[in-house]
């Protein structure tokens, strides 16, 4: 079993929306009623940050996305998400 | 990180607060040129509970006609989350502005002034504020005025009860917590909760230091429910004596030992600047004469169970050296049970031991072992609060007393499948629980 994680390109943000919708879809429509495609994109991309954001790749394969953030104090994770099937990723 | 924030209405002019769920800017609102704070929730998809706080706050402080309160304008939508539009006054938090520094006792008391009036305030308007911490307190640093935020675990019933949780995540600020909102004090929370988390903020502004520092949440809760905070006077000897009585009885264990009121804290206050500004120093004087309760507080003090209690406690410390026993306790619904199982908590904190308990009552008779399930569900629960070296542990010694009757408990307890996964099926559940349980 192989996990590895590398950085993004702006080429990576669609698939990172991807799998934040998988993981998040149902979410978002329990609580807020609905999943309003062009919003959560346009949010999703402002939140990207090139210099947190890493792609997470199974058997040399992306499958998921990880934010980290690093403080004096702390490490934050903020971002953990991974798409559990071929379905919910399309890329 | 720099992520552009935009709010429509809105001029974002800077950045003033970064943590770890919040972040907060200093703004213009565009239609009437009116100086605002917008505080967001850092996450792109906040949680359920973190919006329900943000709603909280908004909802709790719009009704309050407080000037020592940080007024809510408006909440407004922004993205997955919350925007809360506030009032700016040009402060920043008691923690920046004292930068863990101990201050002065003329500069304190000008502090702990005013925190106590905004306190009485809160109080009478029947809020419990929990969680009182400089770092909720702002201050405008030439007028020295300050406003209290942040009332996102405020409440507005007299009481409340906490249950007992693991103390990663219990509600609050594990260094200002008072000993009854950690869950484990066979008491309730009410107004004077707040007064706990105040003299652990008097010690800090005196000192530069909290009462009780430790990485480990468990021990800050030990602390909390029973020891002795150490006296300001002793951490720094210029404090006066009275000082530090003031602050030991804000931080009594019993609700009922702390002040009652935040007038009667006032006065104390009042007395010492007096003496202050007229002789230069501080005497020592009887604290707490002025001290009236302006409401009917019944107390929860135990009376009468001491033979019961101490039964329990000794069979706790026989359990805790390695022994197991079984204990049951019976009488008619109402009699007190709940309230005398309860002592045992302080004890199990120090041993660092886990408190479940299920009950029998006359509406469950028709399921089976329901106290025993329900009191393990709740052990489930404050086992996923625990670290992963600990699940590891749990998850091993659990698989190894199951062995294969695991699915069966699995089946009667769901919450165990988050602790030691999916197991084949294969065994059956007998009259009796195996083992670890």
């Amino acid at each position: 079993m192989h996990i590895n994680l590398r950085s993004i390109k702006e080429v990576d943000f669609e698939f990172i929306y991807n799998v934040t919708k998988a993981a998040m879809q149902s979410y978002v429509e329990l609580t807020w009623g609905s999943w309003v495609a062009h919003e959560e994109g346009m949010w999703n991309y402002a939140a990207i940050d090139l210099s947190t954001h890493r792609i997470i790749q199974f058997e040399g394969k992306d499958v998921g996305c990880l934010a980290i953030e690093y403080y004096p104090s702390h490490i934050q994770l903020t971002k953990l998400s991974s798409g559990t099937s071929k379905k919910n990723v399309k890329n | 990180m720099d992520i552009t924030v935009t709010l429509a209405g809105y001029q974002i002019r800077e950045q003033l607060y970064s943590g770890s769920r919040t972040l907060v800017y200093r703004a213009v609102r565009e239609a009437d040129n009116q100086a605002v704070a917008i505080k967001l929730l850092k996450q792109e998809y906040p949680s359920f509970s973190e919006l329900v706080q943000f709603r909280n706050q908004y909802a709790l402080a719009k009704n309050l006609d407080i000037p020592g309160i940080i007024k809510p304008y408006s909440l407004e939508p922004y993205n997955n989350g919350y925007a809360l539009v506030m009032e700016d006054f040009g402060g920043i938090s008691l923690r920046q502005f004292t930068k863990e520094q101990p201050q002065h006792l003329d500069q304190f008391l000008i502090i702990a002034l005013q925190l106590t009036d905004i306190l009485h305030q809160l109080h009478q308007q029947r809020v419990i504020h929990k969680d009182i911490k400089p770092a909720n307190i702002l201050i405008q640093p030439d007028t020295k005025l300050l406003k209290l935020i942040d009332f996102s675990i405020s409440s507005l019933l007299p009481r409340e009860t906490t249950e007992i949780q693991n103390p990663n995540v219990l509600e609050g600020t594990l260094a200002y917590l008072s000993p009854e909102q950690t869950g484990r004090m066979n008491r309730g929370i009410d107004y004077r909760s707040d007064f706990y988390s105040l003299g652990v903020s008097f010690f800090e502004l005196l000192t530069g230091q909290v009462p009780f520092d430790s990485q480990d949440p468990m021990e800050l809760v030990h602390c909390h429910i029973a020891k002795l905070p150490p006296s300001v006077c002793d951490v720094n000897s210029k404090i006066p004596l009275v000082m530090g009585e003031i602050i030991r009885k804000l931080m009594a264990k019993n609700a009922e030992d702390r002040y009652q009121s935040a007038l009667g804290l006032k006065h104390d206050l009042h007395l010492c600047i007096e003496q202050l500004n007229e002789i230069g120093k501080i005497e020592h004087f009887p604290i707490g004469k002025r001290d009236v309760s302006d409401r009917f507080v019944i107390g929860e003090k135990l009376y009468g169970r001491e033979q019961e209690v101490k039964i329990l406690l000794e069979g706790f410390e026989r359990v805790a050296n390695g022994a197991s026993e079984f204990m049951l306790v019976a009488g008619f619904s109402g009699i007190g049970k709940t309230a005398v199982v309860n002592e045992v908590h302080k004890p199990i904190v120090r041993q660092r031991g886990y408190f479940i308990k299920g009950k029998y009552d006359q509406f469950n008779r028709n399921i089976p072992l329901s106290a025993f399930v329900q009191a393990f569900r709740d052990l489930m629960g404050q086992l996923l609060g625990e670290s992963d070296t600990q699940l590891k542990q749990w998850k091993s010694k659990i698989l190894t007393a199951l062995g294969e009757n695991a699915q069966v408990i699995i089946d009667v307890i769901p919450e165990l499948e988050q602790i030691i996964g999916q197991q084949s099926s294969g065994g059956t559940l007998r009259w009796c629980f195996p083992e670890p349980f």
